[in-house]
């Protein structure tokens, strides 16, 4: 046991000017129960005082209130600790409250990230003065210090700011948390605590890494136009046969420029897609057909030759005629066997002319009206034409039959050189007309099998052939006498036998006026006269013109037409030339 | 004098205030320093802090009275702080000088202080002219007390001397931080509409 030790005043502090609070740390207590008691004097005074306010503040502490502070004032403090053992004092301490000042910390103490136009971003820091300090009337006057460190960081940035409440910090790392704190100070007094931690992370689209990713972006580029370049420099070629490729030359399709070099024209033809057209030897067979075609012409043109050698001598135009006329001597003769067998066969035949006549000639309406009444005057025409024609064979009784040619011919106005060689060629067509006969029937089977007759009238002609030859071989030399003349043109001779037709003479003028050239003559000795287009009218008017006798005239010469017109259509449609034939002849050569 | 004439009275009460500010700081240096060679003395524990020769001068004595105090009133009380001190300090630079405890710089600063003195003086009697009617040159109708401690600085006994040294450092640094206090509020009143600490400067 012992007497307490010496305490100590720690400290004394005025947080507004207006209270303060002292605080001591007392000595040893002496192992005994020690009181602690604050004493105090100002300047000037004598009086001691004792602390007002040992609880407000604390253990070991002395408050002040207003009531017991004094601005501009000394005091005088003195800590004294006692015990049963003894007391103790500690050191005096001189406090001018104006000089002991301490605030509160800041508050409010906000932190904000912003930007400045360029981009630049920065730390916008702000707080308020402590609440129970008088600034703004003046009594205090404050300075500030703010201080900041990153979140991981040990030691602290500090910055004065002065009197200004606010302030900016620049050049803070992207990305990073930051600390930050303030404190304050009066003029002449003690800095504050520093403030609670305010903190903040700053963003990272900082104008650094917006470069860096700009950097980025200008290097990849570069990476990506380098490795384009030298591709395009590779592939230069091929590029350029992309964008300009080459202009194809001309082609034909199917066409092979290597057959060509070869030489070998067919397949090239064919390549070239020619198999429309004939191979060559196709056109030479087409050529062979041609010359066939022209030697079949020729085949015909020598069978008429060989009939009519004088005619053509004389008339070459009328070769075709001359066989003509042969063949449709036949057919007459044909037609008269079925007029004698079948008698109900004439209106048939009949009829036929006169559908035939109607587009040859216009004039040919006349004799349908007429056609009943000629039926029944045949014979009787018949026998008055027999009268005219003695006259032409009274006068030429004298002569050989050849004379009676030459006159005939005379009054046709034909040249007399002509006549002489026709004159001596007669005789050689006597001799010619055996074989000819012979020929005729090959000729007549080749005509009608080209010319693609029904197998019955094929069959027909030849009994009349046979028939024909024994009467050509007989009859010739018996002709003297001319029966005689049709209007379309034919003349006809009889044989001397029938001399009573003689009485009929007169006639013969009218018709030799109308006849002026000889066609030719047939194998039956009959002298074909093609007569003129002029006469052939004029005859028709004269006709018309006579009165009684015109009438029966007129209806003779129709149903001479009717009948005659019949096989001259007949001749027509075979040989395309106007023959006449003598039925009476054929009829009187059968009985 | 002229040059005060031209300047605003805004401008004027800034630059006092910068004055008494950085007086302050120096009246402050000093009585440290001489605190620190003489204060822990035995001899001073027993002795009695005497009061300062401006202790009759009324001041505020807390925010209220502030509050409640005219303007030219405020300006009147300092005025009288201020001229009080023009003589003590002359005698302040000479017990420096001869002191043999003072250092060097201690006089210095003494000189500074009662030439800044004399500035803050010209500077208050402008503002309180421009709040009156009538023009005061010779402060002849302010009620300024006398000083009494001459004869204690020029004592032959050492202690005496020192003790007096003391006292006068003492109240010189106080006198001085309450003309830089009420300048402070005075310019809050006049010049930022008692809105200080919001504004930034």
């Amino acid at each position: 046991q012992s007497p307490p030790g010496k305490p100590e005043i720690h400290k004394c502090r005025s947080p507004d000017k207006e209270t303060f609070t002292c605080w001591w740390n007392p000595g040893t207590d002496g192992g005994l129960p020690t009181n602690y008691s604050l004493t105090y004097s100002k300047e000037g005074e004598k009086t001691t005082y004792e602390c007002p306010d040992y609880k407000t503040s604390g253990p070991n502490s002395c408050f002040f209130s207003k009531q017991y502070t004094s601005i501009w004032k000394i005091y005088i403090i003195t800590v004294n600790a006692t015990n049963q053992m003894g007391s103790s004092s500690s050191d005096p301490l001189y406090v001018d409250v104006t000089y002991i000042v301490e605030p509160e910390p800041p508050r409010n103490l906000t932190l904000e990230v912003k930007q400045l136009k360029d981009k630049k971003t920065y730390l916008w820091v702000k707080w308020s003065p402590p609440t129970i300090t008088d600034v703004k009337t003046g009594w205090f006057t404050m300075e500030y210090e703010i201080r900041l460190k990153p979140e991981e960081a040990e030691e602290w940035e500090i910055h004065f700011t002065g009197h200004q409440t606010q302030f900016k910090v620049f050049d803070l790392y992207p990305g990073q948390k930051y600390l930050v704190q303030t404190r304050c100070k009066p003029d002449h007094g003690y800095w504050s605590r520093w403030s609670q931690e305010s903190s903040v992370e700053m963003p990272n689209d900082f104008t650094l890494k917006d470069t860096t990713v700009w950097i980025i972006v200008a290097i990849l580029s570069a990476v990506i136009c380098l490795i384009m370049v030298w591709a395009v420099a590779l592939k230069g070629y091929s590029m350029m046969t992309c964008i300009f490729p080459p202009v194809p030359g001309p082609k034909i399709k199917g066409f092979d420029t290597h057959l060509l070099e070869k030489g070998k024209s067919e397949e090239l033809l064919s390549a070239l897609g020619c198999q429309d057209f004939p191979p060559t030897s196709d056109c030479e067979d087409l050529l062979v057909e041609f010359l066939e075609v022209d030697d079949n012409e020729d085949e015909r043109l020598m069978p008429s030759h060989s009939k009519e050698y004088p005619g053509q001598g004389v008339k070459p135009t009328h070769l075709d005629p001359d066989s003509d006329s042969g063949h449709g001597s036949y057919d007459s003769h044909s037609l008269l066997s079925e007029k004698c067998e079948e008698p109900q066969a004439y209106p048939p035949t009949l009829h036929i002319p006169e559908i035939t006549e109607k587009p040859e000639n216009p004039e040919a309406n006349i004799p349908p009206t007429v056609d009943p009444q000629s039926t029944n005057p045949n014979f009787h025409v018949d026998a008055p034409k027999s009268s005219t024609w003695p006259l032409l064979p009274g006068q030429h009784m004298p002569r050989s039959p050849y004379h009676s040619v030459a006159d005939v011919c005379k009054l046709a106005g034909s040249p007399v050189n002509t006549l002489d060689s026709f004159l001596d060629k007669a005789e050689e067509n006597v001799l010619k007309l055996s074989k000819a006969l012979e020929t005729g029937e090959e000729e007549v089977a080749e005509q009608k099998g080209a010319k693609s007759f029904p197998s019955d009238k094929q069959n027909t002609p030849w009994p009349l052939l046979q028939e024909k030859s024994p009467t050509v071989y007989v009859k010739p030399p018996d002709y003297v006498e001319i029966h005689k003349v049709n209007k379309d043109g034919v003349l006809s001779l009889f044989p001397k036998q029938r001399e009573n037709n003689q009485t009929e003479k007169p006639g013969v003028p009218e018709t030799s006026k109308e006849y002026a050239k000889v066609s030719g003559i047939t194998d039956n000795n009959i002298l074909v006269l093609v007569p003129d287009s002029r006469a052939q009218n004029t005859a028709l008017l004269e006709e018309s013109a006579k009165k009684a006798p015109p009438s029966f005239e007129a209806d003779q010469s129709e149903k001479d037409l009717a009948s005659f017109t019949a096989t001259s259509s007949n001749r027509r449609l075979q040989l395309g030339r106007l023959d006449y034939l003598d039925p009476t002849c054929f009829m009187h050569s059968f009985h | 004098s002229k040059p005060t004439a031209i300047v605003s009275t805004d401008d004027l009460y800034h630059c006092l205030v910068e004055q008494s500010h950085n007086t302050f700081i120096m009246a402050a240096d000093v009585y440290r320093e001489f605190d620190i060679n003489f204060a822990k003395r035995s001899w001073m524990k027993d002795r009695i802090l005497p009061l300062c020769h401006t202790a009759s001068i009324h001041t505020p004595e807390n925010l209220e009275e502030v509050h409640e105090m005219k303007t030219e009133d405020f300006l009147n009380s300092i005025i009288n702080v201020s001229v009080s001190w023009k003589e003590p300090l002359k005698h302040l630079v000479v017990c420096s000088d001869c002191s043999s405890g003072a250092s060097v710089s201690m006089g210095k600063k003494a000189v500074d202080m009662k030439d800044k003195n004399l500035i803050i003086l010209e500077g208050l009697q402008t503002l309180y002219n421009r709040t009156q009617a009538k023009v005061e040159e010779n402060f002849e109708n302010f009620d300024y007390p006398a000083w009494s401690g001459l004869k204690d600085l020029d004592s032959s006994d050492e202690e005496h001397h020192l003790f007096a040294i003391c006292n006068l450092c003492r109240c010189v640094k106080r006198d001085i931080h309450k003309i830089d206090t009420y300048l402070k509020v005075l310019r809050c009143r006049v010049v930022f509409k008692n809105e200080c600490g919001v504004s930034t400067f």
